[in-house]
């Protein structure tokens, strides 16, 4: 069992999870970008921070915070039919946020995606196949040079 | 006649009739109270009593004072203030008394005695009152008009409880509280009617004191609020009555853990649809939902965390269906929905699959996390069946029929299905009937030393053949025999005859006999064995019995004391069937397991198939490199022959070497072979 400790007062969970667009005009994209960003006003309000990997119709998303949120955004995500084959990863205890800086930073895959990225966007989805934590690290990475490469 | 007239000469009419009306709702609310006096036991009676009693002394109280308001004696009139105080209380003590004596259980007691003192008890407030009427003039009663006035009221007193205990808690008040009115009214009428007053000379005509009016007038007041107490005391008490009984009636209906319907709740429902068909014919469908996997999260999560999954699966359950359809929890994790309007079976299985779906999601309580699956069996009405009860049936076939498939999800009845169920009751008749008289048969095939092709044992098989129906699968009827839990019972048989069998053998020859999963678990195994060997006089070093991964998968604790006795006993373990199930390399190491048998449905594909010829290969060598021996089953060509032994397969049985004998047939097998070894 997992206890709640001191040192490690946050849970972090990674789920993937494949978008059933159903009958929506709007392209996968597009609704993966809006339920990123609901996902983050949500997120603002209740101490959740995360990110979400939108890679060939797979959604790859990170919840960190105190579990109660976490596990209450978690149960809203499995009652919600526009993900289908929701796979749960993995969830721990960590003692510190890896995305502090993002209600929910979202690394969607579209046409204007730079090479570069779309390598590292498969490559998350690779990686979170064998090793979870490396999965982590590498979307952080992704949106650190994102954001450099945004303030050049 | 003297009443009547000197109700319309003596009185102001408009008065009057403010004391009728006071008097009536004073009445009801009056008789209102006396009906939960007389329903109510021990403090709660004393209370309602004592709240009936003040109500109905202030209604007759109220009554005189405002009569009397409207009296016009044509003389000036004072009022003594303590004996008007003291009226007041003869009434309310009065009727108390009058009350308690009426819920005796002695019917003449109460209505004639009870009733009887409430009449007196206003009279006597009547006359009181009068007495504290100070008018100036020469006053004079009749004691024809008194002695009636009394029997009217004590009658219709006596009326009125009557009327109240009849009625019990009805609605019906009415008549109850105008006998009561009409005592009240009958007897300050009369009374008055025995009342004269004749001015004295010299004193001016008609006019009353102001203080006598001030008063009378308070009196009314004070009066109407202590029975407009007794009326909200009454609405409220009502109300909280209702609102209990209104949540009374939502816990009744409701899973108080999961707050959606209950099993009562839902029959009800169904039984109601059932019935509207035939005259409105809406369709709908009905889906029992199973969860899978929920008792292990029980036992090794706690009780708690599965209260939880349970709410959580309550909760999704609301999410997967429409609005407006009924979800209900029918037993500890069954669960059931009614789909209203649901006419298609696409529509229903649309709404099935969205459950499966929804409920297969992992659950997070407290951290940990629990994965569990729904099995559905739906049912449609009208289409498949018009009452409850046969679509309950259908629809819980079809949950076993999703149960029963190897790929779980959910089932939409049809008619085929009935058809299977009916065939397995009849072999569920036939397989106990069959147990009880042994017919069940061993066949044994003989397995080969891949190497020298010598024979180096035989494995023993289970062999039904049904009167009727013929030779029955052992993949049809094992089954069936596990869930009726005869498989114990036939397992031991088995192991005993083969044993028996065996023990004539050439003693270079192993014997193979199967478990069942179920077998494993039992702890009499252990004893059943020694048994078998001992009466038999095989010896247990020939013995090697047969297990199958799923036999390890369950509860491990009793299987390994089971698997270590054996083993201490000099008997060997083999696992049957491997590379089907779930194939994991711990189980080689954890269990004391000295044979792997590859599963012929590799060996079959060989050597075309390179999955297959690569899965026999990875057995192979991981036998080698556990130092355990490799059996291959199920070698029917020579070309799967020649690939076994070449991958280093220690032994081998199948077809190709020889198909399952009877006992005798595999002796006399035997017998030849060891005598042309010798010749």
């Amino acid at each position: 069992m997992k206890t709640y400790t001191a040192d490690r007062p946050y849970s972090r969970l990674l789920y993937t999870s494949v978008l059933n667009a159903g009958q929506s005009v709007e392209s996968p994209e597009q609704i993966a970008r809006k339920i990123a960003s609901t996902s983050a006003e949500l997120n603002r309000q209740a101490d959740l921070t995360g990110s979400l990997v939108f890679v060939d119709g797979t959604f790859i998303q990170i919840l960190e915070g105190p579990l109660a949120e976490v596990e209450k955004t978690f149960e809203r995500i499995c009652c919600d039919f526009r993900h289908v084959d929701v796979r749960l990863i993995d969830v721990v205890n960590v003692s510190e946020r890896l995305f502090a800086d993002w209600d929910m930073a979202c690394l969607c895959e579209d046409a204007d995606t730079s090479v570069k990225l779309r390598e590292g966007l498969q490559e998350i989805r690779f990686l979170v196949g064998i090793n979870v934590s490396q999965a982590a690290l590498q979307m952080r990475g992704l949106l650190d040079n994102q954001s450099v490469a945004g303030n050049s | 006649m003297r009443v009547l007239t000197c109700l319309y000469h003596d009185h102001n009419l408009w008065i009057v009739a403010l004391a009728a009306v006071m008097c009536l709702v004073g009445s009801l609310t009056s008789v209102k109270l006396f009906q939960r006096t007389l329903t109510e036991t021990g403090t709660a009676r004393l209370q309602w009593c004592f709240l009936a009693a003040i109500t109905a002394g202030a209604a007759i109280w109220a009554t005189h004072f405002i009569a009397m308001l409207g009296y016009r004696p044509g003389v000036p009139v004072t009022l003594d203030g303590p004996l008007t105080v003291l009226s007041a209380l003869i009434a309310v003590v009065g009727t108390a008394a009058g009350l308690l004596v009426a819920s005796s259980r002695n019917r003449f007691v109460a209505v004639f005695t009870g009733g009887g003192i409430i009449g007196l008890s206003i009279a006597a407030m009547h006359y009181l009152g009068m007495f504290a009427y100070r008018a100036d003039g020469i006053v004079s009663w009749s004691p024809e008009y008194v002695v009636a006035s009394l029997s009217l009221a004590i009658i219709l007193s006596a009326l009125a409880i009557d009327r109240v205990k009849k009625i019990g808690m009805s609605q019906n008040i009415g008549l109850a509280a105008g006998f009561f009115a009409a005592a009240i009214i009958a007897l300050h009428f009369t009374g008055m009617a025995a009342f004269t007053v004749v001015p004295l000379p010299g004193i001016q005509v008609g006019v009353d004191s102001d203080a006598f009016s001030a008063l009378a007038s308070t009196i009314a007041i004070v009066a109407f609020i202590i029975i407009g107490a007794g009326i909200s005391t009454h609405l409220v008490e009502r109300r909280t009555q209702l609102k209990s009984e209104t949540q009374l009636q939502y816990l009744a209906r409701h899973d108080v853990l999961t707050e959606v319907a209950n099993r009562r709740a839902f029959s009800e429902a169904l039984q109601i649809e059932c019935r509207k068909l035939d005259r409105q014919g809406r369709p709908f469908a009905l889906l029992l939902i199973d969860l899978d996997r929920f008792k292990p999260i029980n036992d090794t999560l706690g009780h708690p965390v599965g209260d939880i999954v349970l709410q959580k699966v309550a909760s999704r359950l609301r999410r997967a269906v429409r609005r407006g359809d009924m979800v209900a929890r029918i037993g500890g994790d069954e669960f059931a929905v009614i789909g209203y309007g649901l006419a298609s079976e696409e529509e229903a299985q649309a709404l099935a699959g969205q459950i499966v779906e929804i409920l297969g999601r992992p659950y997070i309580v407290d951290g940990q996390v629990a994965e569990l699956g729904a099995s559905v069996g739906a049912s449609l009405a009208p289409g498949h069946a018009h009452d409850d009860e046969t679509l309950t049936q259908y629809a819980d076939i079809a949950l076993y029929t999703a149960k029963r498939s190897n790929e779980r999800g959910y089932r939409l009845f049809e008619p085929s299905m009935l058809e299977v169920i009916q065939r397995r009751r009849f072999l569920e008749a036939d397989i106990r009937r069959a147990c009880m008289r042994e017919d069940f048969k061993i066949a044994y095939q003989p397995v080969i030393d891949s190497a020298t092709g010598a024979y180096t044992g035989a494995e023993a098989l289970l062999r039904w053949t049904c009167p009727g129906r013929g030779e029955v699968d052992p993949s049809e009827f094992i089954p069936i025999a596990e869930d009726m839990g005869l498989i114990s019972r036939i397992g031991a048989g088995v192991l005993k005859q083969a044993c028996h069998d065996a023990s004539s053998w050439p003693e270079h020859l192993d014997l193979a006999v199967n478990l069942s999963p179920v077998q494993l678990l039992d702890p009499r195994l252990p004893q059943i064995v020694t048994q078998a060997l001992e009466e038999s006089g095989f010896p247990a070093a020939r013995l090697e019995l047969e297990i199958t991964e799923t036999a390890l998968l369950g509860n491990g604790d009793i299987v390994m004391r089971n698997l270590t006795k054996l083993r201490a006993f000099g008997v060997r373990i083999s696992l049957d069937d491997f590379g089907t199930g779930y194939s994991s390399l711990s189980y080689l190491h954890r269990f004391p397991i000295t044979r792997i048998k590859i599963d012929k449905s590799f060996v079959q594909l060989l050597p075309h198939d390179t999955g297959s010829a690569s899965i026999v290969r990875a057995i192979a060598q991981l036998g080698e490199s556990l130092q355990m021996k490799i059996t291959a089953e199920g070698i029917e060509t020579e070309e799967q022959m020649a690939f076994v032994t070449e991958h280093g397969c220690d032994e081998v049985q199948g077809f190709l070497i020889a198909r399952p004998g009877s006992a005798s047939a595999i002796g006399a097998r035997f017998r030849n072979e060891k005598s042309r070894a010798a010749a």
